[in-house]
């Protein structure tokens, strides 16, 4: 069996998607230059093995006309061990992102370290050189490996992004590892620059995401009890997966200032191009007789004057159960859920109904793209998407909104005419999540930002909005009729099942509240008497045994993820160095203590106060 | 001579140290370090100089020992700093070795 035969093999078995790729894209391996859109980045032209002193292999490749060298020429292996050598695995749940692969000689030194806890997300720039180690090295050792993922950058760049987004979370964010494979940076500058970039932004994603639960964490959790009524009146997005007509487009309406330049084409494209608003881009489009195909609506403190309008609310709303409560309360219209809130998992399970799982980005516009995305829509548009201000103005119709934190933000981006347009620090990363998402799914997806104004977003193609429409808007969507196709109320089974979900979540946080304070009256116990001793006995350590079973079955309650929403300041404060390793082992086993006393007394107290708010909809389902 | 056994001995240790920053791609780091075992390496090679035409020891190849000067210096210009550690590692080191063992 050749090695490359061998090393497919055993790509099959981790990653099946790039295995396929690799058969599929054989034609495209012999550029020197991979493109995304107007974005270039290295290519290896020429890829060799020339032999070490102590008759290893080295790995070489020209790049750009300069010949540049993987590996020692003198020992490659030792130079392997010592540069994996500076890289710490005292640390938990450790994601270590490596810049290049080569021939892994010094990835095979990092698998030495690592725990099964651990893992390596190999970003190689090449898939000249991917494909060379293929064909000349046995790599099935590492390609096998369940802890390792590689992405190559021309081959499978999303499973990065997707990587690094399922691994990496706010309570292990401070326990990464960066490396790059000797000689790569200056290899591959600029695949290196989008490397860190991906990383950052992840990282400010993780941090933002954990900001924003404790933020609107309790009033989430309120939004999603309230509008746990009209769950029964609703569908999730889910059924509307594979159901569309090929080939339909999409246009995203924001209300940023430019929609006024270009809102009264969007009649033209009506029923032959799926028209999805922002909420703040209704009453826009209403003032104008346009009815979008469907509003989208995901903020749990959005303003009501979005829906101000009888007939806003009749639009099909794309939301999730825990958006604005005044919004939902008040929708006449069809009601699509995009996910559930975790309480309700187990719920749809039991339904034997599917929620979708997909990140909606932070804003609605971001989350209309998504749900673009998951409908398998092929060609997007964006219209309003500025995400700059214009002469002074921040929204459709010359509106002035502001921000928390607004004047401390205030930044330059690049402009969709060249120069610069003034922009703040929210669009800046919104733009940052459209850049990165178009260059995920610029082989399957067109996206044009028909915005005519605001700031460029790298990897759009820049169009009016009427040519795209005269393009890519031929036919009927039949979406009315689709839709209306759908049952919306659930029956009677679904209902009783709903009433005895309702009742255990009840059961659960009568419980919670009688078992978490005893937890905490014991994890007090242990704290005084180690505040006397200075010591940990044989009962202390049963404590812990006992706390840590407790604490297992609270994260398996049905409930908990609604309690655990509305605590989250308090868990954040003691989990984000939990998989930091720590020196001092006395005070690691008291951190325990301490932590779960916090938490537990932030359980009880919240258990009693969502108890009568999820009682009373239980009591109305019962009505 | 003991003097000298230990300046080497250091040249020795901070030459290891080195091309480890190396390795491990501390560049930066690697050619601060570097100037100052350059400075004590250049300070003593005149004193082995001196010493081998006093003494007879150590008996060292000296023409040797500047070629392998010369290629870290063309690695050092290259930024090829991966081989500028094996010179160090491997050449400078060995013959380091071998005149710390004669003292």
């Amino acid at each position: 069996m050749s090695f490359f035969d061998k090393n497919l093999a055993a790509l099959q078995t981790t990653n099946a998607e790039l295995a396929g790729l690799l058969g599929r894209e054989s034609q495209k391996s012999r550029t020197d230059s991979i493109f995304f859109g107007d974005l270039r980045f290295e290519e290896a032209s020429l890829v060799e093995n020339a032999t070490s002193k102590d008759n290893h292999f080295v790995l070489t490749a020209t790049i750009e006309n300069v010949v540049h060298r993987f590996n020692s020429a003198y020992r490659p292996l030792s130079e392997a061990e010592t540069w994996a050598g500076q890289y710490e695995w005292k640390n938990s749940k450790i994601v270590a992102s490596v810049f290049g692969l080569g021939n892994g000689y010094c990835v095979r030194e990092l698998l030495k370290s690592q725990k099964n806890t651990d893992t390596i997300l190999i970003f190689e720039p090449s898939q000249n050189i991917f494909r060379f180690v293929m064909e000349h090295y046995d790599l099935s050792d590492i390609l096998a490996h369940k802890s390792v993922h590689i992405t190559v950058l021309s081959l499978n760049l999303a499973q990065y992004f997707e990587q690094l987004g399922r691994h990496v979370h706010w309570s292990n964010a401070e326990c990464q590892l960066i490396g790059e494979h000797p000689q790569y940076g200056k290899a591959f500058p600029k695949a290196k620059e989008l490397f860190y970039s991906i990383i950052r932004k992840n990282n400010t994603r993780v941090y933002t995401d954990r900001n924003t639960e404790i933020y609107f964490g309790k009033i989430m959790v309120d939004n999603t009890i309230k509008n746990m009524k009209f769950i029964k009146n609703s569908m999730s997005l889910e059924r509307l997966h594979g159901k569309l007509q090929e080939d339909i487009p999409a246009i995203i309406v924001s209300a940023g200032p430019s929609l006024d330049k270009n809102i009264d084409k969007l009649q033209a494209a009506k029923n032959k191009a799926l028209i999805i608003a922002t909420d703040s881009a209704v009453p826009a489009l209403l003032r104008h007789s346009i009815i979008p195909d469907f509003a989208v609506s995901i903020d749990a403190e959005k303003s009501l004057h979005c829906f101000a309008a009888p007939e806003s609310r009749k639009i099909p709303l794309l939301c999730e159960i825990q958006s604005t409560h005044g919004i939902i309360k008040e929708q006449t219209g069809k009601l699509i859920y995009l996910h559930c809130h975790p309480y309700f998992t187990r719920l749809y399970e039991q339904l034997g109904e599917q929620i979708p799982t997909f990140s909606v980005g932070g804003s609605v516009a971001t989350a209309a793209f998504s749900i673009c995305e998951y409908l398998d829509i092929k060609k997007i548009a964006l219209i309003g998407q500025d995400l700059s201000y214009k002469d002074g103005s921040s929204h459709v119709g010359g509106e002035v909104h502001t921000i928390l934190g607004e004047e401390g933000g205030q930044c330059e981006l690049e402009g969709y005419y060249g120069g610069m347009v003034k922009s703040r620090h929210d669009w800046q990363g919104y733009l940052a999540w459209f850049e990165e998402e178009i260059l995920k799914i610029q082989n399957r997806i067109l996206v044009v930002n028909a915005t005519e104004g605001g700031a460029k977003i790298h990897g759009a193609h820049q169009m009016p909005l009427q040519n795209f429409i005269d393009e890519y808007c031929k036919t009927q969507t039949g979406i009315t009729e689709l839709l209306d196709s759908f049952q919306m109320n659930w029956d009677s089974n679904k209902r009783e099942l709903l009433i005895r979900y309702l009742s255990t979540g009840l059961k659960e946080l009568e419980k919670l509240a009688s078992e978490s304070d005893k937890t905490r009256i014991l994890c007090t116990m242990v704290i005084d008497e180690y505040d006397k001793t200075k010591s940990i006995s044989e009962a202390m350590i049963a404590k812990r045994k006992e706390v840590e079973s407790y604490n297992k079955k609270v994260n398996g309650m049905s409930v908990y993820s609604l309690v655990d929403a509305c605590i989250r300041e308090v868990t954040v404060s003691w989990l984000q160095d939990v998989n930091l390793y720590k020196e001092d082992k006395k005070e690691e086993f008291m951190q325990f203590f301490r932590s779960a006393k916090e938490i537990h007394t932030a359980i009880c107290e919240t258990a009693d106060k969502l108890y009568p708010l999820l009682k009373e909809v239980y009591q109305w389902y019962l009505e | 001579m003991t003097d000298l056994k230990t300046e080497i001995q250091e040249i020795i240790e901070e030459t290891k140290e080195v091309s480890e920053l190396f390795y491990q791609q501390k560049d930066s780091e690697g050619y601060g370090k570097l100037s100052l075992v350059i400075d004590k390496i250049s300070g003593i090679i005149e004193k082995l100089f001196l010493s081998k035409v006093q003494s007879g020891v150590p008996d060292f190849d000296q023409r040797k020992l500047l070629e392998t000067l010369g290629e870290a210096m063309k690695a050092m210009a290259d930024r090829d700093s991966v081989l500028l550690g094996d010179i160090l590692q491997y050449d400078l080191l060995e013959q380091f070795v071998q005149i710390h063992d004669q003292l």
